[in-house]
C-alpha cells in the first residue's frame, strides 16, 4: 500500500512548526479584527495557544428576542460564547490566522428550543461550509455532522484553517429551520502577511474593515417556535405542527442582524443588546491629486439567508477580489452583485474625489433650485445642505440633518426593493449606509480624518 | 486541500477500466472511441407515474404523482408499447465531441412538443411534432460538456418532467474538457428538479401556471428525507478520487448548491467555461457554492476527503424543503469508499550539473526522469536525441511535463548546437535555429523537437546568462508560458512589459513571471505581456531562486537552489515546496503569503538513496 | 430655444452662450433629433439621444435657469423628463377593454417649440402639466450620453392626474454612475427630492479613463429610476436605461476640453460599445438593442389607483416584461417617441384614430388587428423586438430593474459576454480578456450585461413572413425565428393565460404559443445581398437604439 505522501508530510509539517512554537504576535485572547477606527469587525476572544498554534473557541447555542425597527420583536436563535452571558444575533464573528488550528467547543447548556430555553428537545450542530479536512468529536452523530443533543454534551468541532478568506458557520441540523431561525455566523481567516491584507498583496486601510452578514426571516416561524417552546419543547414534529416551510413569507430583512435604520448605529448599541454588530461602512474619499494613496476599505460580503440577494452600493462600482474565500484570478468590477445563499465575497471598496469637491471644485454644474423648491423626506436627512464634500450648509427650517463633517451617504442595499422593507415600512430591511468623509489631511505629521469627522 | 488534482493520463485510465459504478449512476465508457459515424438517439415522450417519499408526512411513507417524461429507446414501436419513463432519470445521453447526432422523437403524450438542448444550433422548433407523431433533429455537439435536454414548445413541459441530461464527452478520456484539470475518477449527475403533484394531475387540460406551486424537492428524482427508504443513490467514491459532479437544474428556481466539508472546482457552466473572472477550463477555481441557475448546468470536480463510511452530503442551500422530519431536505450523498487511492503523483525532474542515480536508476542532466512514489523511470533520455550529457553542455535546467499527453516542455542551462544528422536531425528538423538557446523553450511529442518559445521574441535576451529559463510550467491550451529566470532581469535589460511598450520589466531569480500571448496557443512567442504570477516577496525571499514550478488553480509548488527557511521548518534545495490554497491561479496580485503554510511536497532525500547527495535542477508534477 | 448651460468649467472661458451654438454634427444629423429638439427633425426611433440636437442650433433647448446671480453658463446637451401616472397594457389587461394597469414613470418632453415655459424653470409649468399629465411611458425613454461630455437630465414633477390627493416627490437616481456625488444621486433620504410641480437639474459628468481617479472609462449599460419610496415607484413603473457611448463612437481625440469646438467629431458615428483596450475585447456592432427586464404585480398598481395600502412584502408578481411589455407585445415594433399620443385630444378622447376614452368602444371602421395591438402600446415605445440580418454583430445591453433574479437563455446562439455593470471585463490591469462565451445570461435585480451575438445563417426554406413589411408600401421579407426568454419557466405567463388569444396576430401559427411574460423574438433576415438574390426587400441599416423597422408612425406622416 503506497504511502499517502501528502499525510506524511503535512504531519511532519505540523510537528516540527509546533515544536518551536510559531513566534507568532499573539498571545492570550484575539484582539479586535483590526487596529480601533470605524472597523465594524469585533472578533471573539478565542483562546490562543503558541504551543500548537491553535485557537479555541467556546460557543453556545443562545435564545433570545430581537427587536425590529417596526417595534415587532423576534424569537430568535443563535450563537454566544459561553463567556458572554447574553444572547446576541448574528453569532460572533470569529477571527483566526492562517494556518491555525481552530477549535470550537459547542454546547447547548440552557437547551435553546426547550422552557429551560434549549434549542430543539432532540438536536442542534455547527457546520463550517468551505473548510475542509474537518474533524467533529462528541455529542452524537447528525445528518451533516456530530450534534449536540442534551444539556450536557459537548462537541468539538477542528480544523486547519488553511486558507484566508471571509467564511461562515451555521447550523448544520434541520437547517430549513434552525438557520432561518438565525444560527450563523461570520469567521474570517487572515493571511499571515497581516490583519491588514484580506489576501498578501491586497492592503486595505485596516481602520476600514466590515464584514456584512445577510439573512432573512419570516416572523410565523418564529412564532411557532416559539409556541412549541412555550408548549414543551420545541421539536420537529412540534414546530412544523403549525407551520409549513413552503408557505415561508419573509417579513424582515437584515445585515448582522439589524435592518435600517438600525443599521447604521453604532457596534454594541445600547438601544439593541442583542444585536450588536453594525453595518454602517464609514470610509474617506480618496483625492487623486493630494499625493496621498488612500488604501481601499475591505468590505466582506456573506449571505446567511436562504435566498439569494442582489446586493448594491450607491455611489460608486466595487471590485470584487475573491469568492467563497478564494481569491480570483483577476478582479472583477460591479456595481451589483448577487451573493446566492451561502457565498462569500471579499471586496475593495473607495470612492474617488474625482472633481475636488471638498469645497474648492464643485460637483454641481448646474445652478440648483433654492432650497424652499425642493422635498427634503419626511424633514430629516442625512444631506449636508451642500453639495460639496466637506460643507455643510443651512437647511430649511424643521429639516434637521444627521450629517457632521459635510460628508456624503450613499445607500448600499438589496436591490430587489421589496426586501428593503420592515414588514410593511418602507426604506428599511436589507440597507446600511456608506459614509464618505472628506479625504484625509495631513494634520501634524499623519494623514488623518478631518476632525469634525471623528 | 486540493493537493493531487493532476494524475497522469496512464494511471488515470488504468484507473477508470477497473472501476465499476455502483448502483444507478453511470455506465462510463473506459475509453472513448474516436469520433464515431454518427450517432443516432431514439428518444421517447410518454406519460408516467412516479413514487417517491412523501417528506409532508411523519415517517416519510411514499406517494406517487403523474408526470410526462422521456425515455431512450430501441424504436417508436417500444415507446408506443412497453417504453416507460423514469421521473428525474439521471442516466445521461451520451454524445461524442464533434460526432454528427441525429435525434429520433416519439411523442406518445397528447400534445405538441419540441427538442431542445442549450448547445445546439440552428433556428429553435416552434411548431413541434404533434400527439402521437415523430420528427428528427439533427447537431453536431461542439463542445465536451454537461447539456440539459427538454421541450420547450410550452413552458409548462418542463415543469411536467419533460426534460433531461445529455453529456457530450471530451476526445481525451477520463476528461470533462479535455484539460488536466478536469480529470475525474467518476462523475455523478446531481439532477435538481421541483414538482408540483395537483398541477402535474391536471396538466396539460387546465393547469394554469399562477396557480403552480411545487412542493416536492429531488435530486435525480428522488427527495431525501429522515425517515424515508428510496431517496436518491448516494454514490461510493474513494479517498483521493476525484468526482466531476455534473448539476442540471431542470427546475424553474434557481440552486445554490455546496457539498459540505469539500470545495468545489468549477469546471464550466453550460459546457462553457464562464465566470469572466479569469478562471477557465485549464486553470478552474475552487468555491464552497456552485450557483445554478434555472435550466443551467454546471461541471465541479470534488476530490473526495475523509475516512471510509464518511458521508459528503451535496445539498442546495436555499434549504427549500417540505419535510417534517429533521433533515428533509434537497439532497444526495457520497460515501467515502474502502480503498486507499494513493495521494502520489508522478514527480517529473531532471538531474544537475551530471549523471546521478535516483533510487537505483542513473539519470543524465539532459534526462527527465518520473517518481511516482516508489520508483524511478526515464521518461526523457536526451542521449537518444543528441542531447549529449556526458559533458555538462546539454543541461536541461527547466522542464514541464503534460500530464495528459507526456509532452515534454524544456530549455536548456546553456546554448547547445542544435543536434543534426540521422534520425536525430530529423526529429530537430522542425526547430529553426542552428543554436538551442538557454532563454528558449523546446517541446518533444514523443516525435519531433519544436519550439514552443523563442526567449529573444519575449524580450528576453540570450546574451545575457542572467535570463537563461531555469524553472517551467506551460499551459498548452492557452499557450501562456510561466517561467522564472535563474539570473535577475534589470529594467536596465529594456525587456518590455508587453509587446512595444516601453516600460521596462524588472523581476528577481525567485520572481515567477508569466507571457500572455494575445494570439494564445497559435503563437506562445507572439506578442503579448508580461505579468507577475508570484515574486515571495511577503515569505522573505530575496536571495533565493527557484529552478522548479508547478502552478494549479489556486495552488503553486517550487524549489529553490539553496535551502530555505521557513518558521522552524528547512527546506532543502533540492525539495518540492508546496503553497497550497493560497497562491492566485493567474496573474494580477501578488503571490498569497505562504509562511506558516508552507506544505514539503517532495523529501529529495527521498531520491538519493543514503542523503542528499544529488542536485535536482527542474521540477513537474504529472 | 433656450439654452441651459453650466457653470462650473467654463468660469474662466469667458464663453457665453452665443459662441456655444455652432457645434451640431452632421452624424447628430443621420441619428435624427434628439427628442426635445425643434420639430422637422428626424424620428430618434427609441434613442433619446442627449447631445447635440440635428438642427444647426447648438445644444438641446430646456428651460433656461434662473440666473440668481449673473453666472456664465456653458451649453451642455440635455433632456427634460417628466414624472407623472399614466395607464399600461398588458395582455389581459387592454386600454380598449378599460383595464389597463395604473402606474408612473418618466416621460421625456417632446416639442418644447410649441411651449412657453416663461424661461423659467420653478414655475409652474402649466402647459407642460395640461398636456402630458396622466400620459406617462413605460418604461423611459433610453437616454444616451458621451464618454468626456457633461450632461443634465432636468427632472419636471408633473403631479398626478389618478392621486391628485398624493404629493409624492421624485427623483433619477443614475444607477451605477462612478464616484456620484450625493446631491445628485437622486435618493430623497440622503440629498434632495423634486416636489410636485418643480424642477430639478441633475448634472452629470461621465469621465473619460484617463481623468484623474478613474480606473475605466464611463462607457456601458447603466439603468435610471425614481429613489422617492424606491420600493413602490420603481414597481409603478419610473425605470430606464441609460447607456453612455465610449468617446471612440464619435471622435478622433478624447473630448477633454468643455468647449464643443474643441471635439474632433468623426464623419460618421462608429458602432462600438466600448474604446479599444490592450486585452483585445472587441465590443463592435451593426445592431445595437436595450433590453430593460422587470416584473409586475398589479395588485400595487390597482391599490394605489384605488387608494389602498398595499404591504411590500407581499409582492408576487404576475407579469414579467421585457422594456415593459410582456410577450407577444414584446414583437410590436418601436413607436417613435415624437410621435407619442401628443395628438391625443382629451376632448375626442381619440388618439392617432384610436379612441382611448373611457366610456368610448373601439372606432367603428375595424382596422387590423395588429393596428389595435400597437395602439395599446402608445405608452410603451420601447420594443423589444430584434430584427437583424444573418452575419450582424448584434449588441443586447440586458438590465433588469426588477426585484428577481432571471436566468435569461437563447436557444441556439451563442452569447459573448464583453461587460458586466457598464465595466468591461479586462482584469485588474486592463490587459487580460476575461469576456466569455455562453448560452445563458443571469441577471439579478439592479445588474447589467452587456452581450453580443452574431446572428446565424439565414435559411429561406425555414423563414417566415414578415406581416409587418408590406405595411410599409410594398416592402416584402422572410426571416427565421429565435427566442431569448426566461427559463424560469414558473414565471412565463401573463397572469396565468399563458397563450396570446387577446394579443397581436403578429406571426402565424409559429410564434411561440403558449408563452407569455419575459420573452422576445430575434428576427434573422438574409444579407443585403442575399436578400436581393432572393427577391426580397433588405433590411435597413439600424440607425439608432431598438430601431425596429417598421417603426411606426404617426398617422399624418410624420416620420
Amino acid at each position: 500500500m503506497k504511502l499517502r505522501l501528502r499525510s506524511k508530510f503535512t504531519g511532519l509539517l505540523a510537528v516540527a512548526v509546533a515544536a518551536g512554537g510559531m513566534a507568532t504576535a499573539f498571545s492570550g485572547s484575539q484582539t479586535a479584527g483590526a487596529a480601533s477606527g470605524n472597523t465594524t469587525v469585533i472578533c471573539a476572544d478565542g483562546a490562543y495557544d503558541g504551543v500548537d498554534n491553535s485557537v479555541t473557541f467556546n460557543l453556545d447555542a443562545r435564545q433570545g428576542y430581537i427587536e425590529m425597527p417596526d417595534g415587532n420583536t423576534v424569537y430568535t436563535w443563535s450563537y454566544s460564547e459561553a463567556s458572554n452571558p447574553l444572547f446576541q444575533f448574528p453569532g460572533p464573528t470569529l477571527c483566526v490566522d492562517q494556518g491555525e488550528t481552530v477549535r470550537v467547543n459547542f454546547r447547548n447548556p440552557a437547551p435553546v428550543g426547550t422552557l429551560a430555553g434549549g434549542v430543539s428537545a432532540d438536536a442542534t450542530s455547527i457546520v463550517f461550509p468551505g473548510q475542509v479536512g474537518l474533524t467533529a468529536s462528541g455529542g452524537a452523530a447528525g445528518l451533516l455532522t456530530q450534534e449536540v443533543e442534551s444539556a450536557t454534551d459537548v462537541v468539538t468541532y477542528e480544523f486547519v484553517a488553511g486558507a484566508p478568506g471571509t467564511y461562515m458557520y451555521e447550523s448544520g441540523t434541520d437547517a430549513a429551520v434552525q438557520v432561518q431561525m438565525g444560527m450563523f455566523g461570520g469567521l474570517l481567516v487572515y493571511p499571515n502577511a497581516g490583519r491588514n491584507q484580506a489576501y498578501a498583496g491586497h492592503e486595505f486601510d485596516p481602520e476600514h474593515e466590515y464584514l456584512l452578514l445577510f439573512h432573512e426571516m419570516d416572523p410565523a416561524l418564529h412564532t411557532a417556535v416559539e409556541l412549541a417552546v412555550m408548549a414543551g419543547g420545541a421539536t420537529d414534529a412540534t414546530v412544523l405542527a403549525d407551520y409549513d416551510p413552503l408557505a415561508r413569507h419573509n417579513r424582515y430583512w437584515t445585515i448582522n442582524g439589524r435592518s435600517f435604520p438600525d443599521t447604521i448605529a453604532e457596534n454594541n448599541t445600547p438601544i439593541l443588546p442583542f444585536q450588536p454588530y453594525s453595518s454602517l461602512v464609514q470610509i474617506n474619499a480618496d483625492d487623486p491629486d493630494d499625493g496621498y494613496d488612500q488604501l481601499p476599505s475591505l468590505v466582506r460580503y456573506g449571505n446567511g439567508g436562504l435566498d439569494n440577494h442582489a446586493f448594491h452600493p450607491h455611489g460608486n462600482h466595487l471590485s470584487l477580489i475573491a469568492q467563497d474565500g478564494r481569491l480570483l484570478p483577476d478582479e472583477v468590477e460591479s456595481y451589483t452583485k448577487t451573493v446566492a445563499a451561502g457565498q462569500t465575497f471579499d471586496i475593495l471598496a473607495e470612492w474617488k474625489d474625482v472633481e475636488a469637491w471638498q469645497g474648492t471644485g464643485s460637483p454641481v454644474g448646474v445652478n440648483l433650485p433654492a432650497l424652499n423648491n425642493l422635498a427634503f423626506k419626511d424633514g430629516v436627512t442625512w444631506y449636508s445642505g451642500s453639495p460639496d464634500l466637506g460643507v455643510e450648509q443651512q437647511l430649511p427650517a424643521g429639516t434637521t440633518t444627521f450629517t457632521e463633517c459635510g460628508e456624503y451617504y450613499f445607500p448600499w442595499h438589496n436591490h430587489a426593493l421589496n426586501r428593503t422593507q420592515n414588514f410593511d415600512e418602507g426604506f428599511g430591511g436589507m440597507l446600511t449606509l456608506w459614509r464618505v468623509d472628506p479625504p484625509k489631511e495631513f494634520i501634524d505629521g499623519a494623514w488623518t480624518s478631518p476632525a469634525a469627522c471623528k | 486541500m486540493n493537493y493531487n488534482r493532476n494524475r497522469s493520463p496512464r494511471r488515470t485510465l488504468g484507473l477508470l477500466a477497473t472501476v465499476a459504478l455502483l448502483g444507478s449512476t453511470l455506465a462510463l465508457a473506459a475509453t472513448v472511441s474516436p469520433a464515431a459515424a454518427a450517432t443516432d438517439v431514439h428518444l421517447c415522450a410518454k406519460a408516467g407515474t412516479a413514487t417517491v417519499d412523501d417528506p409532508t408526512v411523519a415517517g416519510n411513507p411514499t406517494t406517487s404523482f403523474d408526470f410526462y417524461g422521456f425515455v431512450t429507446v430501441a424504436s417508436e414501436v417500444e415507446c408506443m408499447t412497453s417504453a416507460v419513463p423514469t421521473y428525474g432519470d439521471p442516466t445521461p445521453i451520451r454524445l461524442i465531441d464533434g460526432d454528427p447526432t441525429t435525434v429520433h422523437l416519439y411523442n406518445q403524450t397528447s400534445f405538441s412538443i419540441n427538442f431542445s438542448a442549450i448547445g445546439l444550433t440552428g433556428a429553435p422548433d416552434l411548431g413541434g411534432v404533434p400527439a402521437g407523431g415523430s420528427d428528427t433533429y439533427t447537431f453536431t455537439p461542439d463542445h465536451p460538456g454537461t447539456y440539459l435536454y427538454e421541450s420547450n414548445l410550452d413552458p409548462r413541459h418542463s415543469l411536467v418532467g419533460l426534460t433531461g441530461v445529455m453529456v457530450v464527452d471530451s476526445a481525451v478520456a477520463g476528461t470533462a474538457h479535455g484539460t488536466a484539470a478536469s480529470q475525474y475518477d467518476k462523475e455523478q449527475v446531481v439532477l435538481l428538479s421541483e414538482v408540483d403533484p395537483a398541477f402535474n394531475a391536471t396538466f396539460p387540460g387546465s393547469s394554469d401556471l399562477s396557480d403552480y406551486k411545487p412542493s416536492l424537492y429531488l435530486i435525480n428524482g428522488h427527495t431525501f428525507t429522515e425517515a424515508g427508504s428510496s431517496g436518491p443513490t448516494p454514490l461510493t467514491a474513494n479517498a483521493n478520487e476525484e468526482v466531476l459532479l455534473r448539476y442540471v437544474n431542470t427546475g424553474s428556481t434557481n440552486s445554490s448548491m455546496t457539498v459540505l466539508g469539500v470545495r468545489q472546482s468549477i469546471v464550466a457552466f453550460d459546457g462553457e467555461n464562464q465566470l469572466g473572472d479569469g478562471s477557465s477550463e485549464e486553470d478552474p477555481l475552487d468555491h464552497s457554492q456552485v450557483f445554478v441557475t434555472a435550466g443551467q448546468t454546471a461541471d465541479a470536480i470534488v476530490t473526495v476527503a475523509g475516512d471510509p463510511g464518511d458521508t459528503l452530503s451535496i445539498y442546495n442551500r436555499n434549504l427549500r424543503t417540505s419535510a417534517t422530519g429533521d433533515n428533509g431536505a434537497q439532497l444526495m450523498q457520497i460515501v467515502v469508499g474502502t480503498d486507499i487511492i494513493p495521494a502520489i503523483n508522478d514527480i517529473y525532474f531532471s538531474a544537475a550539473p551530471s549523471t546521478r542515480t535516483y533510487l537505483g536508476v542513473s539519470v543524465g542532466d539532459a534526462d527527465v526522469a518520473v517518481y511516482n512514489g516508489t520508483t524511478v523511470d526515464i521518461h526523457f533520455d536526451g542521449d537518444l536525441h543528441g542531447l549529449d550529457d556526458t559533458g555538462s553542455q546539454a543541461d536541461i535546467n527547466a522542464v514541464h511535463v503534460d500530464p495528459l499527453t507526456g509532452d515534454v516542455y524544456f530549455s536548456l542551462r546553456y546554448d547547445y548546437a542544435k543536434p543534426t544528422g540521422g534520425t536525430v536531425g530529423v526529429e530537430w528538423a522542425g526547430v529553426p535555429d542552428s543554436i538551442l538557446q538557454e532563454n528558449d523553450v523546446y517541446k518533444w511529442d514523443g516525435t519531433v523537437f519544436s519550439k514552443w518559445l523563442d526567449g529573444d521574441a519575449i524580450g528576453l535576451d540570450d546574451n545575457r546568462g542572467r535570463h537563461d529559463i531555469n524553472a517551467l510550467h506551460v499551459f498548452p491550451t492557452t499557450g501562456i508560458t510561466a517561467f522564472s529566470t535563474s539570473g535577475s532581469i534589470q529594467t536596465s535589460d529594456h525587456v518590455p512589459l508587453s509587446t512595444g511598450s516601453t516600460t521596462w520589466i524588472g523581476a528577481r531569480n525567485e520572481d515567477v513571471l508569466r507571457w500572455v500571448p494575445v494570439f494564445g496557443a497559435a503563437n506562445p512567442s507572439g506578442a503579448g505581456s508580461f505579468e507577475s504570477v508570484a515574486d515571495f516577496s511577503d515569505i522573505g525571499m530575496a536571495a533565493e531562486n527557484t529552478d522548479g514550478l508547478y502552478l494549479s488553480g489556486s495552488d503553486i509548488r517550487i524549489s529553490l537552489t539553496s535551502n530555505f527557511v521557513e518558521g522552524l521548518v528547512t527546506f532543502d534545495h533540492d525539495d518540492l515546496i508546496g503553497c497550497l490554497g493560497h497562491a492566485p491561479a493567474a496573474p494580477g496580485s501578488i503571490l498569497e503569503s505562504c509562511s506558516g503554510a508552507l506544505s514539503l511536497e517532495l523529501d529529495a532525500d527521498d531520491l538519493h538513496a543514503g542523503g542528499n547527495a544529488g542536485q535536482i535542477d527542474a521540477y513537474s508534477i504529472g | 430655444m433656450n439654452e441651459f448651460t453650466n457653470t462650473r468649467k467654463s468660469q474662466g472661458a469667458g464663453m457665453t452662450s452665443e459662441q456655444g451654438k455652432h457645434f451640431g454634427r452632421r452624424d447628430f444629423l443621420r441619428r435624427g433629433a434628439v427628442v426635445t429638439a425643434a420639430a422637422g427633425a428626424g424620428t430618434v426611433a427609441g434613442g433619446t439621444l442627449l447631445a447635440t440636437s440635428a438642427s444647426s442650433t447648438p445644444g438641446v433647448g430646456m428651460a433656461q435657469l434662473p440666473l440668481s446671480e449673473s453666472i456664465d453658463y456653458q451649453t451642455i446637451p440635455s433632456v427634460r423628463l417628466m414624472a407623472t401616472d399614466g395607464h399600461f397594457s398588458l395582455p389581459g389587461r387592454r386600454h380598449r377593454d378599460e383595464v389597463p394597469v395604473f402606474g408612473l414613470g418618466f416621460r421625456v418632453v417632446d416639442d418644447l417649440r410649441t411651449v412657453d415655459l416663461g424661461g423659467e424653470l420653478n414655475k409652474n409649468p402649466g402647459e407642460l402639466i395640461s398636456k402630458y399629465k396622466g400620459l406617462v411611458t413605460h418604461t423611459a425613454p433610453t437616454t444616451i450620453g458621451i464618454e468626456g461630455i457633461e450632461m443634465a437630465i432636468v427632472l419636471t414633477n408633473l403631479g398626478l392626474v389618478v392621486r391628485p390627493d398624493l404629493d409624492d416627490s421624485h427623483s433619477l437616481h443614475w444607477h451605477g454612475f462612478r464616484n456620484a456625488t450625493a446631491v445628485f444621486d437622486g435618493v430623497p433620504e440622503t440629498s434632495i427630492a423634486v416636489p410636485s410641480g418643480r424642477d430639478l437639474p441633475y448634472f452629470y459628468d461621465p469621465k473619460l479613463g484617463s481623468e484623474p481617479g478613474q480606473s475605466k472609462g464611463s462607457a456601458g449599460t447603466y439603468m435610471y429610476h425614481c429613489h422617492f419610496e424606491d420600493t413602490e415607484h420603481v414597481q409603478m413603473g419610473m425605470t430606464g436605461i441609460i447607456l453612455v457611448e465610449p468617446w471612440q463612437a464619435h471622435f478622433s481625440a478624447e473630448p477633454i476640453s468643455n468647449d464643443p469646438n474643441d471635439w474632433l467629431w468623426l464623419p460618421e458615428r462608429v458602432k462600438v460599445a466600448y474604446n479599444s483596450n490592450a486585452a483585445g475585447v472587441d465590443s463592435s456592432f451593426d445592431r445595437e438593442f436595450g433590453l430593460l427586464i422587470n416584473e409586475i404585480d398589479t395588485a400595487p398598481h390597482d391599490n394605489l389607483e384605488n387608494v389602498q395600502e398595499f404591504v411590500w412584502s407581499d409582492y408576487k408578481p404576475n407579469y414579467w416584461t421585457i422594456n415593459g411589455r410582456s410577450y407577444p407585445d414584446t414583437v410590436i415594433p418601436q413607436i417613435s417617441p415624437i410621435m407619442q399620443v401628443d395628438t391625443y385630444d382629451p376632448g375626442t378622447g381619440l388618439a392617432n384614430g384610436i379612441n382611448f376614452s373611457e366610456t368610448v368602444d373601439m372606432p367603428v371602421t375595424p382596422i387590423s388587428a395588429e393596428e389595435i395591438a400597437e395602439a395599446e402600446m402608445y405608452w410603451q415605445p420601447n420594443s423589444a423586438l430584434i430584427q437583424c440580418r444573418a452575419g450582424d454583430r448584434v449588441l443586447l445591453r440586458i438590465a433588469s430593474l426588477g426585484f428577481e433574479i432571471h436566468s435569461l437563455e437563447a436557444p441556439g446562439l451563442d452569447l459573448d459576454v464583453i461587460a458586466h455593470d457598464a465595466s468591461l471585463l479586462v482584469g485588474k490591469n486592463g490587459t487580460s480578456d476575461l469576456s466569455y462565451t455562453t448560452r445563458r445570461i443571469e441577471v439579478g435585480p439592479g445588474e447589467a450585461r452587456d452581450v453580443l451575438f452574431t446572428a446565424p445563417a439565414y435559411d429561406d426554406g425555414a423563414a417566415e413572413i414578415d406581416v409587418l413589411a408590406p405595411r410599409t408600401t410594398g416592402y416584402a421579407r422572410k426571416f427565421n425565428r429565435y427566442l431569448i426568454k426566461s427559463r424560469n419557466n414558473d414565471r412565463n405567463h401573463n397572469d396565468g393565460g399563458a397563450s396570446h388569444a387577446d394579443g397581436p396576430s403578429y406571426a402565424d401559427v409559429n410564434t411561440a404559443n403558449n408563452y407569455g411574460g419575459m420573452v422576445t423574438e430575434i428576427w434573422v433576415y438574409p444579407t443585403w445581398d442575399d436578400a436581393v438574390g432572393l427577391g426580397q426587400t433588405p433590411l435597413p441599416e439600424q440607425i439608432s437604439i431598438n430601431e425596429t423597422f417598421p417603426t411606426l408612425v404617426m398617422p399624418d406622416g410624420q416620420v
